[in-house]
């Protein structure tokens, strides 16, 4: 009977007895669990009703949305709180305009201001460290420019983030022009606050470039809906661990801290993919039955067929320039797969027998690093994952293992005799 | 294009030919971000302690990064400063790399202090500062200018190399801040 061991818990980890020595070990590059005084429990994204708000408390922030305006806080469990609130539409206070404030519960983890003016949706979803605020507009009748206040803690690890991005229904880069003022803010407590006035207008453009030219210019030709973005967010250091390899006969880089992994060939050019895991607990000369890294496909052209071998030293070090996934000591084993999954789904990278191979190193102990390299076979096949930190479903590392002899079928039998 | 251009009317010019895989791969059959060749040495080079000790002579590219880390050199140096607007630079950047150039609002500055730094240089023999477009519209009157400061070029053969149809990112063509 499959059994987490609670006290085997770290901040990104899970581990559960299988029985007969089998064990499942569950890594994920960001939070699973958040420390609850002092106990690592699982997070936990669904909003909660509390009457005139909802709330998340059960993650490694405390979250409240507010119902009878647009306004939310974000608190990290470590220290800080942002405050966010919207405080003009179109150049006009809200508290001049018939807002319709409508707080509806869409899923578990998003809720949605419906309609708050005609065609407009403000849209709140939560994620394990962070909230996102979405912005819908439906038609070209909603004015395209918002004032929020937001009061931020200074030296916390809470963060507004001020830059907003958007796009068209045609996957177009919107025009959006942002303005920020900073102001000192002292509460009533004492408490150094930043007041961050924070402004964006949609100027009714999209972006276009030409391909010949490649010069950018201003399109009129908008398809509505329209996608504004923003988030607030605690700090993770997840990014780092994974990335691609861009590399030509004669020329080699590391793109990393960005939001999808390519793992493809086109013309000269590899796109070699990176992956690394910290702190993987599993035993030196265990059993791995199964090992899988589950990654969140963006982009799938079909017919392309990944490699992965695994990094063949006792602890695994950073992704750089001159640690590359062409240049790291490869497993003799590698798994092999020609992902199917589309777009939006996740997909099992196999890593059994490579994982096999580092852990049976003499080296190896119990809490290393370990790291893959994925490598395409097919020219010319686009295949792209979302990196560590954006990807919805979570991206993990899946290893299920067995410590010491492997059980007999008929073990139980002679425990009678 | 002024390292071509150069290349051209007589210098020897040093580069590295593996720096251009890297402008290869931004290319695509429609645009080439550098069709003259992006003319650098391999980032090493610039790197090395004795640094340009070995380009005696010769005519090199210096990225504003490096030139603070230059020796001085015995015989002296010549240089040639290329200035162009910054919202050019932006979006030929951002064409390049399809990617945003980070502190660019200070490039003015910025490029007057590496101006300065050259000046003060003890072993500077001639410093020329020109503007791109200058040099596109009337090539002919700016090489005459270094030839006249002690450049050993063609004027006419450095000219010829100048192609006014490789200036795209004109200002006037460009919708700023896009």
């Amino acid at each position: 009977m499959k059994k987490e061991l609670l006290h085997k818990r770290t901040v990104n980890t899970k581990l559960f007895d299988l029985g007969n020595n089998q064990f499942e070990l569950i890594k994920s590059p960001v939070p699973i669990h958040y420390f609850n005084n002092g106990v690592l429990e699982d997070i936990d994204t669904n909003f909660v009703d509390k009457g005139t708000y909802y709330e998340i408390t059960k993650a490694p922030y405390d979250g409240i949305i507010f119902k009878d305006k647009i306004k939310y806080q974000f608190t990290a469990k470590t220290g800080g709180r942002v405050d966010v609130e919207l405080r003009e539409i179109g150049g006009v206070d809200i508290l001049n305009l018939n807002l319709n404030i409508n707080l509806i519960k869409d899923k578990n983890d998003k809720l949605i201001y419906k309609n708050v003016l005609q065609g407009l949706d403000i849209i709140i979803v939560a994620n394990q460290y962070k909230f996102e605020s979405y912005k819908i507009l439906n038609n070209n009748k909603v004015p395209v420019s918002f004032k929020w206040d937001v009061f931020e803690d200074k030296k916390t690890d809470a963060k507004f983030i001020t830059k907003t991005a958007g796009v068209d229904s045609n996957n177009k880069e919107i025009n959006l022009l942002n303005n920020n003022s900073v102001s000192n803010y002292v509460t009533k407590t004492k408490i150094d606050l930043n007041k961050i006035s924070f402004y964006e207008e949609f100027t009714n453009e999209v972006k276009i470039r030409n391909r010949k030219t490649r010069i950018k210019s201003l399109s009129k030709n908008v398809k509505y809906p329209i996608i504004i973005d923003a988030s607030v967010s605690i700090n993770v250091s997840a990014n780092a661990d994974d990335g691609y390899e861009s590399s030509s006969a004669s020329w080699h880089s590391w793109v990393s801290n960005i939001q999808e992994i390519r793992i493809s060939v086109v013309s000269i050019y590899n796109y070699n993919g990176g992956f690394k895991f910290n702190n993987v607990t599993i035993p030196q000369g265990a059993t791995i039955n199964s090992a899988s890294m589950v990654w969140f496909v963006t982009n799938n052209a079909q017919g392309q067929t990944i490699k992965i071998y695994g990094d063949n030293v006792d602890s695994a070090v950073v992704w750089s320039k001159s640690s590359l996934p062409s240049n790291m000591t490869k497993t003799t084993a590698f798994g092999s797969f020609s992902p199917t999954a589309v777009v939006g789904n996740t997909t099992n990278a196999p890593i059994t027998s490579p994982l096999q191979e580092i852990i049976n190193r003499a080296g190896w102990i119990s809490g290393n690093n370990v790291r893959f390299g994925a490598f395409p076979q097919v020219v010319g096949k686009s295949f792209k994952v979302a990196d560590f930190a954006n990807a919805n479903p979570q991206a993990s590392l899946s290893v299920v293992y067995t410590v010491g002899a492997p059980p007999t079928q008929n073990s139980n039998f002679f425990n009678f005799f | 294009m002024m390292m071509k251009a150069l290349e051209s009317g007589g210098l020897e010019a040093c580069y590295n030919n593996s720096r251009d895989e890297y402008r290869k791969r931004f290319a695509d059959e429609f645009y080439d971000p550098n069709e003259g060749g992006l003319y650098e040495l391999d980032r090493s080079e610039y790197r090395k302690l004795n640094f340009p000790e070995d380009y005696e002579g010769k005519l090199i590219k210096g990225l504003k990064n490096c030139i603070p880390l230059m020796n001085p050199m015995p015989n002296g140096i010549r240089a040639v400063f290329m200035l162009r607007d910054k919202e050019e630079i932006r979006q030929s950047y951002n064409a390049f790399f399809n990617d945003e150039l980070r502190n660019i609002e200070n490039h003015e500055e910025s490029m007057q202090r590496i101006i300065n730094r050259i000046k003060n240089r003890k072993d500077i023999k001639s410093l020329n500062v020109f503007n791109y477009r200058d040099v596109v519209n009337n090539p002919i009157k700016y090489f005459t200018i270094l030839k006249n400061n002690g450049w050993t070029i063609d004027v006419e053969k450095c000219s010829e190399i100048v192609n006014p149809k490789l200036y795209r990112f004109r200002k006037e063509l460009l919708t700023i801040s896009i």
